[in-house]
């Protein structure tokens, strides 16, 4: 295998162009199938992510790359490093790291974000304020809810 | 296939708006919202009912389920079906919440679909995420009818009817079927003493007595499942089925076994029999055939003297949980003591096995925690109680 097919090279929304290791890349299903199939030669447009993201998702898969090919790391340390990884994420950057790990159909990335956004929400007012999420009952239907729900010997 | 997929992303409007500041968690695709919320543990659902209408439905979806338990998330959840003395007679069935976060309380379940009819003297099994309620009295007659509760979502459904009606039957689930043995009234001699429900093909069949003599007399007998056998235990018989063979079995053993459970609070937590007799907890070990007092308990016995009588033991995912009676007594003006309210207590213990210097097998008893659940009570009944995976 010529050098050049060793690599690809991934092209953001915002014309970012990012060269790495084709077994890197090939973690994302979605990458893996255009490679396949669309036969675009060396460069993939990626129509949905930004360059910020991807250079994020693209640290991740070399990471697991790595870690997958010679086994130096163990996965103790492997799981520092993701709990590290989205530790300080803002809820925008850790909202779009999921987005783009659906899109690009990378099942690690995707169950790691996931985890982290249930890590970092527990109670109502972390959804309100951490997920942006509208409370949309009227004052009603919310005292109906908790009618429903309440303690039930409550007097 | 995965072409396809791809074309449809291609061709499917952008998902969100990539530059725009912050997408919001709502614009994410359902099934990664519940993948989310699947992670987050099962105790926190009942205060996130209240984030948003998506919320409220997504929690009480199927989905929710089967996303948990894709990324081996279920947990035991303990079931409590309560008869209470009217107007509150339709909140009948709760779930016991934290019960391993220093303190649990009771949460009424809230049904989906049309809530099953209060029904006493029934018995209920459950079957993974399923509990069965078999049977029992609805304004006091017998029935033969069988409703299913889905714990995933809270709705109910109907099962095939019994072939007789039963009322105080024992009920135990084995290898792919519900046996239901005893309280029955009428005198069909070949049902009299049980039938079996196959999940499978949701069809019950008659279960052979053991014997040629008669049938159980309804409240009279308990089913116990020990090493994948089944076995009926009476006063003055002990019976053994063999699921395998299809038979009753001739052999017994465990001798000594009955006394303590008959008519008493019991479980089997992993093959072994817990009971509470003699104002203890209890545990029956089968190789010398003796019942031995769970150790490291004391905490509890001080917390509760012998008047506030066990009424329930259940295996919690392999903790004891034990519920207890405590009546609060007053004295009226005339200096005559009357019971004013009733409360329910409730008991989580972890359990460990471990060697005692001698050699020979103890179990040690470590409370998680232990506080009141239902709170003065001038009346209640409890119809049962068990731990179903969801």
């Amino acid at each position: 295998m010529s050098k050049s097919e060793k690599k690809i090279v991934l092209k953001s929304l915002d014309n970012e162009a990012f060269e790495v290791e084709k077994a890197v890349a090939l973690q994302s299903q979605t990458i893996w199938v255009m490679c396949e199939d669309k036969c675009v030669g060396n460069e993939i447009p990626l129509e949905n992510v930004t360059g910020q993201i991807l250079a994020k998702v693209i640290d991740y898969c070399k990471k697991h790359a790595v870690v997958d090919g010679d086994g130096d790391e163990s996965s103790e340390e492997l799981k520092n490093w993701d709990t590290e990884f989205t530790k300080n994420m803002d809820q925008s950057t850790l909202f779009n790291m999921i987005l783009a790990a659906n899109y690009l159909n990378i099942k690690s990335l995707l169950n790691l974000t996931c985890q982290a956004v249930a890590d970092k929400t527990k109670t109502i007012d972390e959804f309100h304020t951490f997920l942006n999420i509208e409370n949309n009952f009227t004052p009603e239907e919310e005292a109906q809810i908790c009618q429903e729900n309440l303690w039930a010997f409550d007097d | 296939m995965e072409t396809t997929k791809m074309t449809n992303t291609d061709e499917a409007p952008p998902l969100f708006h990539p530059l725009s500041s912050s997408p919001s968690f709502s614009s994410l695709p359902d099934e990664i919202v519940v993948s989310c919320l699947a992670r987050i543990p099962r105790s926190h659902y009942r205060s996130l009912l209240l984030v948003s209408k998506s919320f409220y439905y997504l929690l009480s979806s199927p989905e929710m389920y089967s996303a948990r338990s894709q990324i081996g998330a279920t947990v035991p959840c303990l079931y409590v079906c309560l008869w209470l003395p009217k107007p509150k007679s339709q909140r009948s069935w709760f779930t016991l919440m934290n019960p391993a976060e220093g303190e649990s309380s009771l949460a009424p379940v809230r049904f989906s679909s049309s809530y099953a009819p209060v029904g006493l003297d029934s018995t209920t099994v459950t079957v993974g995420f399923e509990i069965y309620k078999i049977g029992g009295t609805v304004a006091n007659k017998l029935t033969i009818a069988v409703r299913v509760l889905d714990c995933r979502n809270h709705t109910w459904r109907r099962a095939p009817a019994l072939l007789v009606a039963r009322k105080g039957a024992k009920s135990c689930f084995l290898d792919g079927k519900i046996y239901v043995i005893g309280g029955c009234r009428k005198r069909k001699r070949s049902m009299i003493w049980g039938e079996v429900l196959d999940i499978k093909t949701q069809t019950w069949k008659p279960l052979s007595s053991p014997s040629d003599n008669n049938g159980l007399d309804p409240s009279d007998h308990e089913v116990v499942v020990l090493g994948g056998r089944l076995y009926v235990i009476t006063k003055h018989d002990k019976y053994a089925y063999d699921p395998k063979e299809g038979r009753w079995l001739l052999e017994m053993g465990f001798a000594g076994l009955e006394e303590p459970i008959i008519s008493r609070p019991f479980c089997v937590i992993e093959n072994v029999v817990f009971a509470a007799h003699g104002g203890k907890y209890k545990w029956y070990d089968s190789r010398p055939g003796m019942w031995s007092v769970v150790k490291n308990l004391d905490i509890l016995y001080a917390k509760h003297p012998r008047k506030n009588r066990t009424i329930q033991l259940v295996n919690y995912s392999g903790k004891l949980v034990i519920l207890l009676h405590e009546e609060l007594m007053t004295i009226n003006c005339w200096g005559q003591i009357r019971t004013q309210y009733m409360r329910i207590w409730c008991a989580v213990i972890r359990l460990e096995k471990r060697l005692s210097s001698s050699g020979s097998e103890e179990i040690w008893g470590e409370l998680e925690c232990c506080n009141v659940v239902v709170p003065t009570v001038p009346k209640y009944k409890l119809l049962s109680c068990l731990s179903v995976s969801v």
